[in-house]
């Protein structure tokens, strides 16, 4: 019966296995609304794709539309520094609706597509065979979410928008604590992102002004650009440049740990890998992506009043959309609980549809296949040092602590 | 000088439907109603733009071919 699920989502159980978890909502009631959480399940294969292509219905104006009190509560002294970081990330384009999406989105799509981020393949393989070089110099257990999943995604969003070397690891710095606002459960967490938020913009403004002064051919070049251009402020210039950091590595390190993942779990799969995998990185790559999606349960906000399988949801109300559901609904896909790295068609739902649709979703890919192609090239009997593996206890990311391997 | 004829097709299978290329050139690209691309009144753009905004798909739907001689003009 509906009444009886276990709804909440931030138990141990449902970090540890968010299929069975929200599997369970998905075949007892589709359309839930959690009244722990305040927000509605939709956890069918149909019905999430069916949303995200309506954002006229379902707003991606989180933050600015969503006045309720943050989940789990925050410290009171913080409401200051919450209204500062509505008002901050209501300027980034995931964040927005059309016409703002739009054309803030359109600015980045040529620089994203298949074809301009497939000239950054040779950068990202070298990467990768860099790390792998680093890690295993005097060692043959390794961490792969430290040493390599954590590091490269950063190196190559770095890369791209021009962040120099030294720079690195402030960067990386601002954006662990800026993204605790959306990631952490703790009652200080408004209080630390605001503190990154405004170290990192004060480091990006001088990085804009000197490409103001004197233009550059990468990311952060192309947002002065359109600064310059007038389709961007200088606050949506700090806001969308923060985050393509933040979603430029974040999920792509849960891509690789939860795909290394998958594959060693599954080591008949792991071994047809490793037979070819340059023939088999493609479906592999999607079949990750579905089976262990980073982000499990997004949300957006309902813009009107909207009837769906004979539930009313209210303008104003949370709807998450659960890809860690729908990606294993059996109505879309055979055997949806099964590893198989030869699955196709796979239209998984973890980069998202219609206008939000991932827009590193190229790049992501990219990263995913050349470590899996390396790992499978170098390291085929790669295997997992200890099972007993934790999730970090976040919200939003689906975040192994640690992946220790012997390679 | 008579522009070159294009063709150009938006694989269904492939099309999310974000709108990048709506965007980019609505004269030529409309949504249906699965809220996927249509390619229409390719004479009313460049094929320099046709190509651009095939170009900004994120999922490589788009193809564009010249019309004459049914070589593949994106993606090459």
């Amino acid at each position: 019966m509906a009444a009886e699920l276990n709804t909440d989502i931030y138990t141990a159980d449902a970090f540890a296995d968010p299929y069975t978890f929200y599997g369970r909502i998905r075949e007892n009631d589709p359309v839930h609304f959690s009244e722990q959480y305040e927000t509605w399940l939709i956890t069918r294969y149909e019905d999430v794709s069916w949303l995200l292509k309506r954002p006229e219905l379902f707003s991606s104006e989180l933050v600015r539309r969503d006045s309720r009190a943050p989940a789990p509560p925050i410290d009171p002294a913080d409401a200051d520094e919450l209204r500062f970081i509505t008002e901050f990330r209501a300027k980034e384009f995931i964040q927005s609706d059309p016409p703002a999406h739009s054309r803030m989105r359109a600015v980045l799509n040529k620089y994203f597509s298949p074809k301009g981020m497939e000239r950054w393949r040779e950068a990202v393989r070298g990467a990768v065979n860099g790390l792998l070089d680093a890690a295993t110099a005097h060692e043959t257990n390794v961490d792969i979410a430290e040493q390599l999943a954590r590091p490269l995604p950063l190196l190559v969003i770095s890369e791209m928008l021009g962040i120099p070397t030294a720079d690195r690891p402030l960067v990386k710095r601002q954006a662990d604590e800026r993204m605790l606002s959306a990631l952490s459960l703790q009652p200080d967490r408004m209080r630390r992102s605001a503190a990154g938020i405004r170290e990192s913009s004060a480091y990006l403004n001088r990085q804009i002004d000197s490409r103001l002064a004197q233009p550059q051919d990468d990311l952060l070049g192309t947002l002065a650009e359109a600064e310059r251009s007038g389709q961007y402020d200088r606050e949506e210039v700090l806001a969308n440049a923060q985050s393509l950091i933040d979603a430029g590595h974040e999920t792509t390190i849960q891509l690789i740990c939860n795909g290394v993942l998958a594959f060693l779990r599954n080591p008949d799969q792991w071994k047809k890998f490793c037979a070819d995998p340059e023939a088999l990185v493609e479906t592999a790559t999607e079949e990750c992506l579905r089976f262990d999606p980073p982000l499990p349960a997004p949300r957006r906000i309902a813009a009107k009043d909207i009837e769906l399988r004979g539930k009313t949801i209210k303008v104003g109300d949370r709807v998450t959309w659960v890809i860690a559901a729908a990606n294993r609904d059996p109505q879309a896909f055979e055997r949806p609980d099964e590893f198989d790295i030869m699955r196709s068609p796979n239209r998984h739902l973890s980069f998202g549809s219609g206008i939000h649709y991932c827009l590193g979703q190229y790049l992501a890919r990219i990263e995913g296949q050349e470590t899996f192609i390396a790992l499978a090239r170098r390291f085929p009997t790669i295997r997992l040092k200890d099972d007993a593996l934790e999730y970090a206890p976040i919200r939003g990311v689906r975040m192994l602590k640690s992946l220790p391997v012997a390679l | 000088m008579a522009m070159a004829k294009l063709r150009v097709e938006v694989d269904p299978k492939v099309c999310v439907g974000c709108m990048a290329c709506v965007n980019a050139l609505p004269a030529v690209f409309t949504p249906n109603h699965h809220r996927q691309s249509l390619a229409d009144n390719l004479d009313s753009a460049a094929p320099a733009e046709i190509i651009e905004a095939a170009e900004a798909c994120p999922t490589g739907a788009i193809s564009v071919f010249d019309a004459i001689t049914g070589e593949r003009l994106f993606p090459q």
